[in-house]
């Protein structure tokens, strides 16, 4: 708009103010634009939507948000007990009055105890939550029962969209879900079987994207339920964070979400031939878009350099790369090749521990990709990197930049 | 004297071209400019005024827009109009299954193109307020989206006065102009933000980030 004022954020309407806060935490609202005027002191008062992430927060910051901060207008809100904000949880119940949180969307909870779950979830206005996310440092048997009714509660809110749970363990298994939970997007980051994970989801019927935390097999080694399930065609995205299942059992698994639209598997003992995965692909996954993996194989025999070229180049077909346009690398040592890491590039991981040696080989089926080439590394944000004194030289003839949040080196 | 500006190949209004009908819309400056319905659809308060009036061959009055804002507005729809359209987030065919609409939003996901864009626009010139206003009369959201995440990237980690400073915000004399004690609705006469030791109200907040 063509408006001869001075060229001042105070000539932005009160609701583009309040657009632009929707993308700020509350501290810098709170903290630095609160005080700049007393235009922007009152636009912060009636702003409704403040998101209150306390993760990475100094206890003096927290002490004075708790003075600032309306608790009837935010409706994000992060809290943590891990080890930078030890006990902030008992803080914050006791500078809160937990009852003013009434308008609560998302509500996340990180290394919470056990014991403090009760006041919180039996407190806010759990109605008008959209999103949970929960991890327990301490499990305690006494307050077992009540965490599963809690989560019971949750569960059955027909607001929920999402939820998150972490390391509750056998709490999972006695939550009592309803028939037609209204839960889309669930993530359960902790070691779990296939049978438990379909239980489950036979009370998801509106279930797209699900995240498991650790796949593994039963002791028993069956897996029963799968076999008489329906598919979940609701399912439309698959993570598998990290699983130790036999390739056979994957595809069982993978074959009851016929619907899926994105995979991302990171993986142990799998095969890791693009001849299998591309079969079963066209059999099982047809509307299959986004394939992302990373699979740790080892070989139980001495597989020989070939082998692994082998490999690679099961990759190279048309469907691979004309048709779905999936570009892969595998990597191996010289010394070890029957030790190989394939994946999908760029790698799908945020985190990865790196040995850098000179006697490493990178397959890919990438037109233009050379061993400096870091675009593969556009995922992750934090490298562990072991290197040697020869890495070390070779490395200083040669420009690296990746964005990284996190570097950490071992010689 | 409207003058027509090369936002299109067609010299007349209402042309038939492959992306359909063309429309003509009118900066407050007067300089013409010819879209598509690509554009248009970007737009809700173009779309709407096209829709109700049987425009023809008459542009579209924008009083609220200057050219030289308009200009480039229509420059970033023609550059997005073949994005794919958002979904509402109850859609079942959602485009991206892993988007998270739980989430807070966040502000560090400018495309390149749209922050080589949004660099043209400066504070001190005004134009950065300025294609953020445009953008929110006409209605645009993609392009209102990318003004808001800018001004947020530039406040983030900023201290009171480093944002007063950058934005040109005035001190507030106590009694003056826009800050005056009735300025403020619901405001009226409590919250001094000078140091002012004769102000009425609550002290001014310390600036934590300048300490």
């Amino acid at each position: 708009m063509s408006i001869d004022r001075n060229s001042s954020l105070e000539i932005l309407p009160v609701e583009i103010l309040h657009r632009i806060f929707d993308n700020l935490d509350a501290q810098t609202i709170l903290f630095s634009l609160r005080n700049t005027c007393r235009q922007l002191y009152a636009i912060t008062k009636s702003y409704e939507r403040y998101s209150l992430d306390c993760q990475s927060i100094s206890k003096s910051d927290f002490d004075r948000l708790s003075r600032l901060i309306d608790a009837r207008n935010v409706i994000s809100l992060k809290l943590s007990n891990d080890d930078y904000t030890f006990n902030q949880i008992e803080i914050f119940l006791t500078q809160f009055n937990i009852h003013e949180f009434s308008r609560l969307r998302s509500l996340i909870l990180i290394e919470i105890e056990e014991e403090y779950l009760e006041p919180i979830l039996e407190n806010i206005n759990i109605h008008s939550l959209i999103s949970f996310s929960l991890s327990v440092k301490k499990l305690e048997d006494q307050y077992r029962k009540k965490t599963a009714e809690l989560l019971t509660s949750l569960v059955t809110q027909t607001n929920l969209l999402k939820l998150e749970v972490k390391t509750i363990y056998a709490r999972l298994e006695e939550i009592v879900w309803p028939n037609q939970s209204t839960i889309r997007h669930l993530k359960i980051d902790q070691l779990i079987t296939i049978d438990e994970i379909c239980q489950i989801l036979q009370s998801l019927p509106n279930l797209r994207i699900l995240v498991i935390g650790h796949l593994y097999e039963s002791a028993s080694h069956q897996i029963n339920l799968v076999r008489l399930s329906a598919p979940f065609r609701q399912v439309i995205s698959l993570t598998v964070e990290y699983m130790c299942i036999s390739i056979d059992d994957l595809e069982l698994f993978l074959s009851l979400m016929p619907s899926l639209t994105y995979l991302k598997l990171i993986s142990t003992q799998t095969d890791g031939h693009g001849n299998r995965w591309e079969q079963y692909i066209q059999t099982n996954l047809p509307f299959l878009t986004n394939f992302e993996f990373y699979f740790y194989i080892q070989f139980d025999y001495q597989n020989n350099v070939s082998d692994n070229e082998s490999i690679i180049t099961s990759y190279q077909t048309p469907f691979w790369i004309n048709h779905k346009k999936w570009f892969v690398a595998c990597e191996y040592s010289i010394d070890a090749p029957n030790s190989i890491n394939v994946f999908s590039i760029p790698i799908c991981l945020s985190s990865l521990t790196y040995i850098a040696e000179s006697n490493k080989v990178l397959l890919s089926t990438f037109p233009t990709l050379l061993n400096n080439d870091v675009f593969i590394m556009d995922n992750i944000t934090k490298l562990q990197l072991t290197i040697s004194q020869s890495t070390v030289t070779n490395a200083e003839q040669q420009e690296m930049q990746i964005n990284l949040s996190a570097l950490v080196f071992f010689q | 004297m409207a003058t027509t500006a090369e936002a299109s190949n067609t010299t007349t209004g209402n042309t038939e071209t492959a992306t359909g009908k063309m429309i003509k819309i009118q900066s407050n400056d007067g300089q013409i400019f010819e879209v598509d319905q690509g554009v248009v659809e970007q737009s809700s308060t173009i779309k709407t005024l096209s829709d109700l009036m049987d425009v023809g061959d008459v542009p579209i009055p924008l009083p609220n827009v200057k050219a030289s804002i308009l200009g480039p507005i229509v420059d970033f729809c023609n550059h997005h109009k073949n994005d794919q359209k958002p979904e509402p987030i109850d859609e079942d065919d959602d485009d991206d299954p892993n988007k998270d609409i739980y989430e807070p939003k966040r502000s560090d996901d400018i495309c390149e193109w749209d922050l080589n864009f949004i660099k043209q626009f400066t504070v001190p010139e005004g134009t950065l307020f300025d294609i953020i206003m445009a953008a929110n009369y006409l209605g645009i959201k993609t392009l209102l989206a990318v003004g808001c995440k800018t001004i947020a990237n530039m406040v983030r980690g900023k201290s009171s006065t480093e944002v007063r400073e950058m934005f040109n915000i005035s001190y507030d004399p106590p009694g003056e102009g826009i800050n005056a004690p009735n300025a403020i609705e619901g405001q009226a006469g409590t919250v001094p933000t000078t140091q002012d030791a004769n102000a009425t109200g609550p002290s001014p907040q310390p600036d934590p980030m300048n300490q």
